[in-house]
């Protein structure tokens, strides 16, 4: 299945907290197509972000298998993985996105330059374009507006083209202008610059902007929800809360 | 309020330790100087009490208590028979004695760089050796040798020696080996007794004495008895009570102990001055960090004094604990300092180190006021957390006090310290303190106040040194920036290294600038071919004989010797000479100003520029000059020449030596060689001759040159030695705030690693993090000693000192790369601790 951006066979994910074993993944089976935006959504503990971080490469699983693309995660040492995250995968997370001591343009070039690579001016223009940056390039974080730093992260995202970029609530911070807008960016970093985006959140009118919506309860998938709008996933909230 | 500042205390371990680890190298240091010298002490006590363990009365000529060194006068051997004549008195003896140089028949020396040999007339009256081994000498030619000498130059009874003094070396067989009270050996020096015949010859004494020991009858107060002889002595000899002259002599003794005391205190304070950026540092940063907790602490009700008490609690368990392991590492460092002088021939007695009250006292007092002054500023902005803080999402850093505010006292504080230090080096002195206590507190003053003014500039400094970290690309970059990223922190981490970087420059400038002075100054008036000189320090030098067999050589055209002692002049120890005044204007170049330097005659001296004008006394004036054993002659001034450098002020005539200082010994003999005889002949025509006298070296301009700055170069090797304890602090608090950044960093870490930045390229930047501090620092410190450097010569130049300003520039550059190094090393643990660090719990926020 070429289409397949990322997956999971089986996984499953145990740590210890305390004497009480925690099931934060449990037989999960599950894939994200390209070219497409999904959202994972599930109450707090549910185990949404021990997916993302799973997928990302971040964080490891204790059975089953993870792939991105065609890779099979389990097999990396923690050189390879990082090596992979910087080439094919791009984040965003709810905060912190930013090093501070770097300006915008140099955050946005971060994953490229690491690599020792340079970045696609074409493709850079068009994402600095896209997400209204112009005239920010030079300005350190601390200089930025709380949407306008999110945006940074997603241009960074972006412009080293990965194969998938995982965001862990990146409007959570934001407030409901802000936050609107950059998901509206998201949405069109998939519809107009054919990216693979997979979110986490636990807030339906964020995931409304999604493709698909995949629940998340106790470590399982308990639902799906295709095209959703934000009333249609409240629905399914309530329904699964029952 | 106790329990939390213990928790808190729990809670910072390894910072604390790191901070613990400064004050405890700064305490060794007191500490330690002070075992050392009351072991010594202690020691030398015993030493010299058992040294007069025979005697009631020492009857000596008096000395000058100055000059206690120099040999005292000798005095007629009828004085014995008088006192003799007193009631009172059980037995007396007169004795002789002097320096002298031991060698294997074969002309190896004994004891070299050592401490000298002390040789005496075995006698009967008060004699406090003991014979471990072997029989008394009874006649010329046999003598005793300490036990503790025996075993280290590995001779035993039966062997013979060469004794070296002022007459052609002598052989002398070993029938006994002595002690002196409990102990085999005599501090380190070597002490021989022989024959009283053989000693006259020996020590030149033709006949004349230099003490007698008086036994008092049963039941005779030695006091009493003393002043009954002194009755019948001539002037200029003084009867003593026994125990009163040997703690004349520990005294004196115990002066010059005061030297290492000193010196090892010194840098005890320096690296305790240099902890105080690193305490202040670590106490700023652990309050910074507990901003939310210790507002919390207010908001139930803790008054700012409590946390102030709470911060200054953690400072004094923190210090007591540090300078009680100091007193501690005092012990150790004093064990090594005495393993240091058994390696270069001394002998301590492996005895029981002494750790006075007073040194506890010291280290801890020391250790306690340097930690908790430099923790009050954080303690301070710690009770000036308001409570709301505890509410707050984000860590606040400390408010920012203004900029102007923090320039002008940085400035005022550098400003009064150049002031000090130039009062200090123009030698200005008021009550109590002397120039140098004005030059210490100057460069005290000058290290703060830049300190102070460092986060002005850490910015761009830091940047522009950063440059070609930056210019590698993104880590580079990300480093530099980190480096700058805290100005204050920067520059209170920088401190230390500033210091010790400073002080090193200083050194090396100094030695540089001896070097290249040494160097001019022998090329410029080293008129002679050759020069002999003695080998070593010890106390005899070269042997008059010497330089009468060269000067019948053939290969020899003219020679001159020269004989250096001390004496005083107007209140001040000088170096004073005498030689042939005709030979020496011939051998030895001077710049004559006033007068002839060859013609003065036995009432007059020639003296240098210096002399004059320090003396206030010009040409045809009259000058007392006190004597160790004469006491005040007055003498003419008969020349005046140009001072230039190293070497005597005043020289005399040989006969006015001789009418002074009792001491006959050569320190340098100046050779010219007759014409058409080759250097490398001369050399070998010399040699034959210096070969009978072990110990005698024959050298050419080069040769001297190099030996004369080979002694520099080993007393400012030993400074720098003892200055990679401030570089060893500075090293400390690099890794100290790089753990504390990677803590506060630990999400952006995280946040880097999660978009590919791997282990080893975060290590980099922690490295190069830490090398551009380091370099910072020695940056600081560079330029400061360059000026401290350039201040002291100057003021030496000022002074009519004559020396050249030399900057060693590979030298200094070798200090910049050690500082980064040891940046690069400081780096290792907490650049493990980053790229180890944990992805997911860098980025989590749930």
């Amino acid at each position: 299945m070429p289409d397949i951006a990322a997956s999971t066979e089986r996984a499953t994910k145990i740590y210890m907290s305390g004497p009480a074993e925690v099931r934060a993944l449990d037989d999960v089976t599950v894939a994200f197509h390209k070219g497409r935006f999904s959202a994972i959504m599930g109450p707090s503990g549910s185990g949404k972000s021990t997916l993302l971080h799973c997928l990302a490469g971040l964080d490891s699983v204790t059975g089953g298998k993870v792939y991105l693309g065609e890779q099979d995660l389990g097999t990396l040492s923690d050189r390879e993985l990082t090596l992979l995250r910087r080439s094919r995968v791009g984040f965003i997370f709810q905060a912190f996105n930013l090093i501070p001591t770097l300006n915008a343009t140099e955050n946005i070039t971060l994953p490229t330059d690491i690599a020792g690579r340079r970045p696609d001016r074409t493709w850079f223009n068009r994402v600095i374009d896209v997400l209204g940056l112009g005239d920010r390039l030079t300005h350190r974080p601390s200089e930025l507006s709380g949407g306008q730093q999110q945006r940074v992260a997603v241009a960074r995202a972006l412009v080293a083209r990965p194969d998938i970029i995982f965001a862990d609530e990146p409007s959570g911070n934001l407030d409901s202008k802000s936050g609107a807008q950059l998901l509206g960016f998201l949405r069109r970093a998939v519809d107009d610059l054919g990216q693979t985006i997979v979110m986490v959140t636990h807030d339906p009118v964020a995931a409304a902007y999604a493709d698909r919506v995949v629940f998340l309860a106790d470590g399982r998938v308990v639902d799906e929800l295709e095209s959703p709008t934000s009333d249609a996933i409240l629905d399914r909230i309530k329904s699964l809360e029952t | 309020m106790w329990r939390a500042t213990w928790k808190g205390l729990l809670g910072h371990k390894l910072r604390l330790a790191l901070t613990a680890l400064a004050i405890f190298l700064g305490t060794s240091f007191v500490a330690g100087s002070y075992v050392f010298t009351d072991t010594l002490g202690g020691l030398f006590d015993n030493l010299f009490s058992s040294a007069f363990a025979g005697t009631d009365v020492l009857v000596q000529a008096t000395v000058d208590e100055d000059l206690s060194f120099v040999q005292r006068a000798r005095f007629d051997p009828e004085v014995v028979d008088a006192i003799q004549a007193v009631e009172g008195v059980e037995a007396a003896e007169g004795t002789v004695g002097g320096f002298a140089n031991l060698a294997t028949p074969d002309g190896e020396v004994l004891g070299g760089q050592g401490p000298p040999t002390i040789g005496s007339a075995w006698i009967e009256v008060g004699n406090p050796f003991e014979l471990r081994d072997g029989r008394p000498p009874a006649a010329d030619g046999e003598m005793v040798l300490d036990k503790a000498s025996a075993d280290r130059f590995g001779l035993t009874v039966g062997q013979e020696i060469l004794v070296i003094t002022l007459g052609r070396p002598e052989r002398f067989e070993i029938v006994g080996l002595i002690g002196l009270g409990s102990s085999d050996g005599f501090g380190g020096a070597t002490a021989i007794g022989v024959d009283p015949v053989a000693a006259d010859r020996i020590f030149g004494a033709d006949g004349q004495i230099d003490a007698v020991n008086v036994v008092a009858r049963d039941g005779v107060d030695p006091a009493l008895l003393a002043e009954q002889i002194q009755t019948v002595l001539p002037d200029g000899v003084r009867a003593l009570d026994a125990r009163l002259a040997a703690e004349e002599q520990l005294a004196g003794f115990k002066q010059a102990l005061g030297f290492i005391n000193t010196f090892l205190l010194v840098f005890g304070l320096v690296a305790l001055f240099a902890s105080t950026f690193l305490i202040q540092n670590t106490f700023q940063i652990i309050v910074t960090q507990r901003t939310r907790e210790l507002a919390m602490f207010r908001a139930i009700g803790a008054t700012r004094r409590q946390i102030m008490a709470m911060v200054l609690g953690e400072a004094t368990i923190v210090a007591i604990l540090a300078s009680a392991a100091g007193v501690g590492g005092g012990i150790g460092l004093a064990e090594a300092i005495r393993w240091a002088f058994e390696r270069f021939g001394g002998d301590i007695p492996s005895g029981d180190l002494v750790v006075a009250r007073r040194t506890v006292g010291a280290a801890l007092l020391t250790g306690l006021v340097v930690t908790l002054v430099s923790a009050l500023i954080p303690a301070l902005n710690a009770s000036r957390i308001l409570p709301v803080a505890a509410m707050r999402e984000a860590v606040s850093p400390p408010r920012r006090r203004s900029l102007r505010r923090r320039g002008f006292t940085g400035a005022i504080l550098a400003g009064i310290g150049v002031a000090l230090l130039f009062a200090g080096l123009r030698g200005f002195r008021t009550a109590g303190l002397s120039p140098v206590a004005f030059v210490g507190a100057g460069a005290g003053s000058l290290f703060v106040g830049i300190a102070v003014l460092t986060p002005l500039f850490t910015r761009p400094l830091g940047r522009t040194l950063g440059a070609p970290v930056a210019a590698m690309g993104t880590i580079g970059r990300l480093a530099r920036e980190n480096a700058v990223r805290s100005p204050r922190r920067t520059a209170a981490t920088s401190s230390s290294i500033m210091i010790g970087t400073a002080l090193a420059a200083l050194a090396l400038i100094l030695g540089s600038s001896l070097d290249t002075t040494t160097d001019a100054l022998i090329r410029d008036r080293f008129r002679s071919d050759l020069i002999v000189q003695p080998g070593g320090f010890g106390g005899a030098e070269l042997s008059p004989r010497v330089a009468v067999e060269l000067a019948e050589l053939p290969e020899v055209s003219a020679l001159v010797a020269i004989r250096r002692n001390a004496a005083e002049i107007d209140g001040d120890t000088e170096f004073v000479a005498s030689a042939d005044m005709a030979r020496l204007v011939e051998l030895v170049r001077f710049e004559n100003r006033q007068g002839r330097m060859d013609q003065i005659t036995d009432s007059q001296v020639a003296i240098s520029t210096d002399l004059a004008g320090d003396a206030d006394v010009g040409l045809g004036d009259p000058i007392v000059i006190t004597f160790g054993s004469s006491g005040d002659q007055s003498f003419t001034v008969g020349a005046v020449f140009e001072a230039d450098g190293p070497g005597s002020d005043l020289y005399m005539t040989p006969a006015a030596w001789e009418a002074n200082f009792v001491e006959r010994f050569d320190s340098s003999i100046f050779v010219n060689l007759a014409e058409g005889v080759g250097l490398e002949a001369g050399r070998e025509a010399l040699t034959a001759v210096t070969a009978k006298y072990p110990g005698t070296n024959v050298l050419d301009q080069n040769q001297f040159a190099e030996e004369a700055k080979s002694q520099i170069r080993q007393f400012i090797g030993l400074v720098f030695a003892l200055l990679a304890l401030t570089l060893l602090i500075g090293f400390v608090g690099i890794l100290n705030t790089l753990l504390l950044s990677i803590i506060e960093r630990t999400r952006e870490i995280g946040l880097l690693r999660a978009v590919g930045t791997t282990r080893r390229q975060l290590s980099r930047m922690v490295t190069w993090e830490a090398v551009i501090v380091a370099v910072f620092g020695a940056v600081l410190g560079l330029t400061l000693g360059v000026f401290f450097g350039w201040a002291v010569i100057t003021s030496l130049q000022a002074d009519d000192v004559e020396i050249l300003l030399s900057i060693p520039g590979t030298w200094l550059a070798a200090a910049v790369a050690v500082a980064a190094v040891s940046g690069v090393v400081a780096a290792v643990y907490p650049a493990r601790r980053a790229s180890r660090l944990n992805v997911l719990a860098a980025i989590a926020y749930e």
